[in-house]
């Protein structure tokens, strides 16, 4: 059960999620958007297995994180759906994101399908904290990406509207991000007896704040430049995305 | 020179060549990792010393990295007090003034990174066993008198890995295992504690954290790291209010983002 369980959730999120591809590039949006709430209801039930299982909320790992990015990631583009409700706009973001979801997927189809060994530290706080934020704040940096990818492919209405909303969610997943550093931080302090050290995952930390810096901080010539400032926008995403895979 | 040390053209490249030093340093640290130990071990001034004649490279990146943030930091400064304030004089809007302090706490929070580089002192990976004791800045005497390990000792004799997988919330309870540690000044008891994992004893700014348990020779020991910063309460502050300066402006001018 413990092995099988995971490889059959996944599978069967792979196929809700693709099933919902077929039918949003059919047109079928109705039909579409019932397999996406089961699609999330699949995820939802990976997730409870995950809880269940290690008696804690997903901390990191490919497999944990990508149920749990997921699922928040789907919430996310729902709430942007009610936001921006033109049946459009609504279907290209249902377009998209369900790209996105199956990439996310097929990153995770490649790497074990095993929970992370538990170690005695994930009782602390901190720890919790610190992992668990870091994933809410990686679902709404993908969540930014998504919305910048669906403005870049919409007139200039849709991508003005998409492209302030894509900021807030950076900016939201950064302050989420921050919060999560800071716990970080006071795990270090408690370990180390420092607040941060030189090493690998400091500097890969770094880069995904620098990132949404750079984002946020684009010159005029860049930020008039459609391809450009969907890139900057995508980067931390991308790059959240990379850490959580091929770390 | 300052028009263009606060723009945002000098942000952006500036922030790309940190990327890219970043970058790099995830590379390095991968083929250093002897290099990047010690730079957590010993004062950063010290490693540059130790590293220049055989890792010149690294401390080159370290420079480059050091000389970016420290443009970082200009440039923040230079915005904040060229335009960011002429900003928030002018319109009186509160998220104005928010987007300012954000930047003021940021701005302090990057000063911390570079001083705790080079201010306080630390001394790491100490083992000690019962009845040793340590001198630490040639000030304060750092006494283990007693080390209990009340969860299975085997875990403590397996490999690095096998340890790892054996180290689960069910095998190890921190709170069963522990040392008693006492901080003295000039014979003086400052503080003594059951110091357990992930909850050190402190003293002002001085701290001696209980990294790991050792076993050598059948002993019973700990690993101790003994740092001293004064910067470290007035850093986790003032980027707990950079958060929530930064959570109160999005919040506020959620409509208003462009």
């Amino acid at each position: 059960m413990k092995q099988d369980f995971p490889f059959f959730i996944f599978l069967l999120t792979g196929l809700l999620f693709f099933l919902e591809l077929i039918f949003i590039l059919v047109k079928k949006t109705k039909i579409a958007d019932k397999f996406r709430i089961i699609a999330t209801m699949a995820c939802m039930s990976g997730l409870a297995y995950i809880i269940v299982v290690t008696k804690r909320l997903p901390l990191f790992g490919p497999f944990e994180a990508s149920f749990y990015i997921l699922f928040i990631l789907t919430l996310l583009v729902k709430e942007s759906q009610k936001k921006h409700s033109f049946p459009d706009l609504s279907a290209k973001l249902s377009l998209i994101s369900s790209i996105v979801i199956l990439f996310i997927l097929a990153l995770q189809a490649g790497k074990s399908m095993v929970i992370n060994p538990d170690y005695y530290m994930y009782d602390n706080i901190w720890v919790m904290l610190f992992f668990n934020l870091r994933l809410i704040a990686a679902a709404f940096l993908i969540h930014a990406m998504v919305l910048s990818l669906t403005g870049f492919y919409g007139n200039s209405y849709d991508q003005d509207l998409l492209h302030r909303s894509a900021k807030k969610s950076l900016l939201i997943g950064t302050i989420i991000y921050l919060s999560s550093e800071w716990s970080g931080s006071i795990w270090c302090l408690n370990w180390f007896g420092e607040s941060w050290r030189w090493n690998n995952g400091f500097f890969k930390s770094s880069m995904v704040f620098l990132l949404v810096m750079l984002a946020c901080h684009l010159p005029t010539k860049v930020s008039r430049n459609r391809f450009l400032r969907t890139l900057f926008a995508c980067f931390p995403g991308l790059f959240v995305l990379w850490i959580i895979f091929f770390h | 020179m300052i028009k263009y040390l606060s723009s945002v053209k000098f942000t952006f490249y500036n922030l790309v060549l940190m990327i890219l030093l970043m970058g790099t340093g995830v590379g390095l640290s991968q083929y250093f990792k002897s290099s990047f130990k010690m730079m957590n071990e010993i004062n950063i001034m010290e490693w540059i010393e130790h590293s220049w004649s055989n890792k010149s490279m690294i401390v080159i990146w370290f420079a480059l990295l050091c000389l970016s943030a420290g443009l970082l930091f200009l440039n923040a400064l230079f915005c904040t007090f060229t335009k960011q304030v002429q900003v928030a004089i002018k319109s009186r809007a509160f998220q104005k003034w928010l987007f300012m302090v954000l930047h003021c706490l940021f701005i302090i929070v990057l000063a911390c990174h570079g001083l705790s580089l080079i201010i306080g002192s630390k001394q790491s990976n100490s083992q000690l066993f019962p009845g040793d004791h340590i001198i630490f800045n040639n000030e304060f005497m750092v006494k283990v008198s007693q080390v209990v390990f009340q969860d299975d000792i085997n875990i403590l004799k397996a490999d690095y890995k096998t340890q790892r997988g054996l180290m689960t919330r069910d095998n190890i309870n921190r709170k069963h295992n522990y040392a008693d540690i006492s901080l003295i000044r000039h014979k003086e008891l400052l503080e003594t504690k059951k110091v357990i994992m992930l909850s050190p004893l402190r003293y002002g700014s001085v701290q001696v954290t209980l990294s790991d348990f050792v076993l050598k020779d059948g002993k019973l020991g700990v690993n101790l790291n003994i740092t001293k910063n004064h910067l470290n309460y007035f850093f986790f502050v003032v980027y707990a209010l950079m958060i929530l300066t930064f959570g109160l402006y999005v919040f506020l001018s959620y409509r208003d983002i462009k």
